[in-house]
This record gives C-alpha cells, sequence and structure tokens, in this order.
C-alpha cells in the first residue's frame, strides 16, 4: 500500500507544481507598455438579428461610445445581459451592442436571443468571426470605443466598467 | 428463491455482532453507502462557464484507508436566468462535461480522518455545430472529518431513547484551484476553464441515523471563498483588481432504504433533495449584480457492498429540475455518477 501512497504523493505534487498561477495569485500588474498603448479600432460592419447593416463610424457619429459584449449565451452571460440591459437606459449616449460570436448564421442567432428574452438588445451577429478577431473576444469580454475610435476598455465584464463610461 | 428479508436480516445481524467482537472498531455500512453517495450527489454542477469540483470523502467508522474512483457524466438541459426561468438548450446543442474523481482518505486517529479528491475533467461541447473539447485538472478537495460518536450510532430496533443517537460529522474542507481558470495562464478561451481559480473553505455537518434497514441524513455546508489578486484574464494582461466569490450554502436531506442479500451482501437504495446558494462575488468592494446562483435537485442511489464491506460499487444520478424557481444563474443538468471504493488496512 506505500506504492499507493507514493503515486498519491507525486500525483499531487505534479498536480500543484503545474497550476502555480491559480494557487499563489498575484496583484502585481503585469501589463506591458504595449497594453497602455492606444489601439484605434477598426471600423467595422456587421448585421444584426434584426438584420439590419451597423457600421461602428456611424455609431460613433451618434453616441459617445460604443460598448460591445460578447456572449455566447451561457449562464454568466445572461447575469451580465440582465445587468446591462437594466442599466442601459442611465447611458442613452452610449450604444450597447450584444455580439455573438458562436451562431453560425443570422437564424440561428435569433433564435437564441428570442430563447433567451433579450429581444430588446441589439444583437449583433459575428458568424464570421470579424470581432472575436478584431477584440480577441472571449466570453463575456466587453470593450469601450469611444468617439475617438480608441478602444479603452477590453476586458471580461465587470461593474468597473461603468467608471469608465462616467468618466467618458 | 431468496429467503425471507427478515431471516435474511436476522442472518446479517449475527455475522455483524460476530464481526464486531472480532474487532474493536465496528463498520457502518448504511453509513457508508449514504454518505459516500450523498458526497457524490453533492458534486457541484460546473458549467462550460464554470469548473469542476468533487465532494469529499469519507471513511466509514472500521475503515483505516479507502481509495474511492468514480465517474461523472454531466448533461445539460439548459439554464435558469436571473429571474429564476428556465430556458432550454437548443436541441441540436450537446453540452457534456465528464469528470474522472480520483479520491483517497485516510484515518488519522479513532474519530479524525482526512481524504483528498482530484477530478479530472473533460468537457466536450456541441454548438452551432462546432465541436469544441477540453480537457484538465479540476479543483482539488482536501477533508477533515471528526466523528463526534465513538461506536457506531446505527441499530436495528429502538428499545431507548440511546437507540435514537445519530452520528454526527463535523468537518471542513479546503478546496483548492488545481482547475483550469479564467485567472490562470492554462486557460486562453473559456472552453479551456475547469476549475472556478479561488481557494473555498466549507464548514460542513453531516447529521445521519440508521435503524436498520432505514437511514435518513442530512448535510449541511457553508462555504467562503477566500478573495484573490487577479491581474490577467484568459492570458491578457489586465488592471490588476481582487475578487472574491460570493458565500456557499449547501443542504441535502435523504433517505436510504438497506436491502439484505443471500450471501450477506446489501444493496441501498436512497433518495436526496439538495439545494445550494451562492452568493454575489465581489470585485473590489463592489458586489456584482445578478452574479449570485442558486440550484435545486434530486438524487436517486444505488449501491451494492460486499460482504466484507470492503467494496462498494455505487451508481447515482442527481437531476435538476427543468422548470421555473428551481434555480438562479445556473445551468440545469442531469449528473449520472458511477464508482467504486475499496476499503483497506
Amino acid at each position: 500500500m506505500h506504492s499507493i501512497k507514493h503515486i498519491l504523493f507525486i500525483s499531487i505534487a505534479l498536480l500543484l507544481s503545474a497550476c502555480v498561477e491559480d494557487l499563489a495569485p498575484e496583484s502585481k500588474d503585469i501589463r506591458s507598455n504595449e497594453d497602455f498603448e492606444i489601439i484605434i479600432s477598426e471600423n467595422f460592419n456587421l448585421l444584426t438579428t434584426e438584420e439590419v447593416s451597423i457600421e461602428l463610424e456611424d455609431e460613433l457619429a451618434n453616441y459617445d461610445a460604443v460598448v460591445l459584449y460578447f456572449t455566447m449565451w451561457c449562464t454568466t452571460c445572461s447575469g451580465h445581459m440582465d445587468e446591462i440591459n437594466y442599466k442601459m437606459d442611465s447611458y442613452p449616449n452610449i450604444q450597447f451592442l450584444m455580439v455573438d460570436f458562436i451562431s453560425a448564421n443570422i437564424s440561428q442567432s435569433k433564435n437564441y436571443q428570442r430563447d433567451n428574452g433579450y429581444n430588446q438588445m441589439t444583437t449583433l451577429v459575428d458568424n464570421n468571426d470579424i470581432l472575436q478577431n478584431m477584440f480577441d473576444g472571449k466570453m463575456a469580454s466587453t470593450v469601450i470605443i469611444n468617439k475617438q475610435k480608441e478602444i479603452i476598455f477590453n476586458e471580461v465584464y465587470k461593474s468597473r466598467l461603468y467608471n469608465v463610461l462616467d468618466n467618458l | 428463491m431468496l429467503p425471507s428479508p427478515k431471516l435474511l436480516m436476522n442472518q446479517w445481524l449475527r455475522w455483524r455482532t460476530n464481526q464486531m467482537k472480532a474487532s474493536t472498531i465496528f463498520s457502518s455500512k448504511a453509513l457508508t453507502l449514504s454518505i459516500g453517495l450523498l458526497s457524490s450527489s453533492s458534486i457541484f454542477a460546473a458549467s462550460c462557464c464554470g469548473g469542476g469540483s468533487a465532494g469529499s470523502l469519507i471513511l466509514p467508522k472500521f475503515g483505516k484507508k479507502v481509495v474511492d474512483v468514480s465517474f461523472d457524466i454531466e448533461s445539460y438541459k439548459g439554464k435558469w436566468d436571473s429571474d429564476r426561468k428556465y430556458i432550454p438548450d437548443p436541441a441540436a446543442d450537446s453540452l457534456n462535461q465528464y469528470r474522472l474523481n480520483l479520491g483517497y482518505g485516510q484515518r488519522l486517529s479513532k474519530n479524525w480522518q482526512a481524504g483528498i479528491v482530484v477530478p479530472y475533467v473533460w468537457n466536450d461541447n456541441q454548438f452551432s455545430g462546432e465541436t469544441i473539447k477540453s480537457d484538465g485538472f479540476g479543483d482539488t478537495s482536501l477533508s477533515f472529518w471528526y466523528e463526534t460518536f465513538d461506536r457506531v450510532t446505527c441499530v436495528y430496533q429502538v428499545n431507548s431513547i440511546e437507540d435514537l443517537k445519530p452520528a454526527i460529522y463535523l468537518g471542513g474542507s479546503l478546496i483548492i484551484p488545481t482547475g483550469n481558470s479564467m485567472y490562470g495562464d492554462n486557460a486562453s478561451v473559456n472552453y479551456d476553464i475547469t476549475g472556478r481559480g479561488l481557494y473555498r473553505f466549507d464548514s460542513n455537518i453531516i447529521i445521519e441515523k440508521t435503524v436498520y434497514p432505514f437511514t435518513a441524513t442530512l448535510q449541511g455546508s457553508y462555504g467562503k471563498h477566500i478573495a484573490r489578486p487577479v491581474n490577467q484574464e484568459y492570458g491578457e494582461a489586465v488592471e490588476p483588481y481582487t475578487k472574491r466569490l460570493g458565500d456557499r450554502r449547501f443542504l441535502s436531506a435523504s433517505i436510504g432504504y438497506t436491502v439484505f442479500l443471500e450471501d450477506l451482501d446489501t444493496v441501498t437504495f436512497s433518495a436526496a433533495l439538495a439545494s445550494l446558494k451562492e452568493g454575489k462575488a465581489q470585485i473590489g468592494k463592489h458586489k456584482e449584480a445578478k452574479s449570485q446562483l442558486e440550484k435545486q435537485s434530486a438524487s436517486l442511489t444505488a449501491a451494492y457492498a460486499s460482504p466484507d464491506l470492503r467494496y462498494i460499487y455505487k451508481a447515482s444520478w442527481s437531476h435538476a429540475f427543468a422548470s421555473d424557481d428551481y434555480g438562479m444563474n445556473f445551468s440545469v443538468t442531469d449528473i449520472i455518477t458511477l464508482g467504486l471504493s475499496y476499503a483497506f488496512d
């Protein structure tokens, strides 16, 4: 039975050594100078689930900023989208756009949107991964693009997003 | 043809009495079965947005060491949104998670024991016509338990108040974030996630009473996540912040019935109801809205124990109710668990 113990201890040691990042998390700011450089967003033009064409430059002509939220219609995304839906009325000068980056086509995206109860939220169908590649979008990625087309926020959704919007 | 249950039970009791005489510590089969299965059925359902974690492992009173291997098949049916409304997954989608849980328990003293469960997680998702698979270790669970009783409290009939005394276990579990979380180096996309990325300490209590052939069990736990600094998400550096997931409350009640077989081996059937709630996550000092979780589920289990109680084969089915109001911000899943425990000296 000693061999079982040894196997177990070795397994645990390997396991722990392979996952140092989460076991000893750091508060150090690891952003490089590149991360602080101002990145100008490319223009994009995508269809919504209502088959309306949305172009970034047009939106920025009418709003102070555009917020993109990458959804895959999961439980985490639903919680975030509910909060966005609740808050967006407080930001009439901000255009909030949901980005469906998993659906294969508009019809599928529309079904997800309807079934999840978000018909009222403008949803872009990123079935060709244009926005996903442009902003390195992942589940719950949230991007703020200001009027100068600068990407001023690109992180997983969190409430400090609204601090950034408040300071625009 | 099997002898009558009463005859079998008497045979088994005589055999068990001899076992008791032969050993200073006595076994509790029903305890082993119901708690083992309950622990298994209490596994927090990991989602494609979350991670995997395994329940605790508890040694029976007679056992000095135990190895436990179980395999979970978790299939996703949909989700509850933040308004507690059930939303089914599209029929064409297929989301599954498989977990191999390797556990080892060791008795430390007469009333103290410790255990570890290490899960390995496979995500197997198919949606929008795409198949996405990933795998990795889940979050490890380390547990310590104190048994408040010196002798097994299982009885065959109640003759006095003393016979009603339950077995009470008090324990603590540390969940170690050995899985791949969005905050670590090992997940570059959400599909890679197999763990939640935060330590959690649970205070646990199990109250169990067996009057053969019936067993009733109550299990509760209260967990506190430990805040952690975050400086990256999916491998991308972000402005550092501190994150803490909400406190977690788990409550489960189960009843079991043991059938005595001809060769003094047994099969125990049990049914349980469970409720899991997790409070709002916190970033810095700010509580994140709509981040609380809730899930209610029911489970059925069957377990076969060998006559010497060394081997236990178990199967369980945990079912989440695919209806409104049975959960919040949580995936609706069914979990089938198959497992084997081997106790040895």
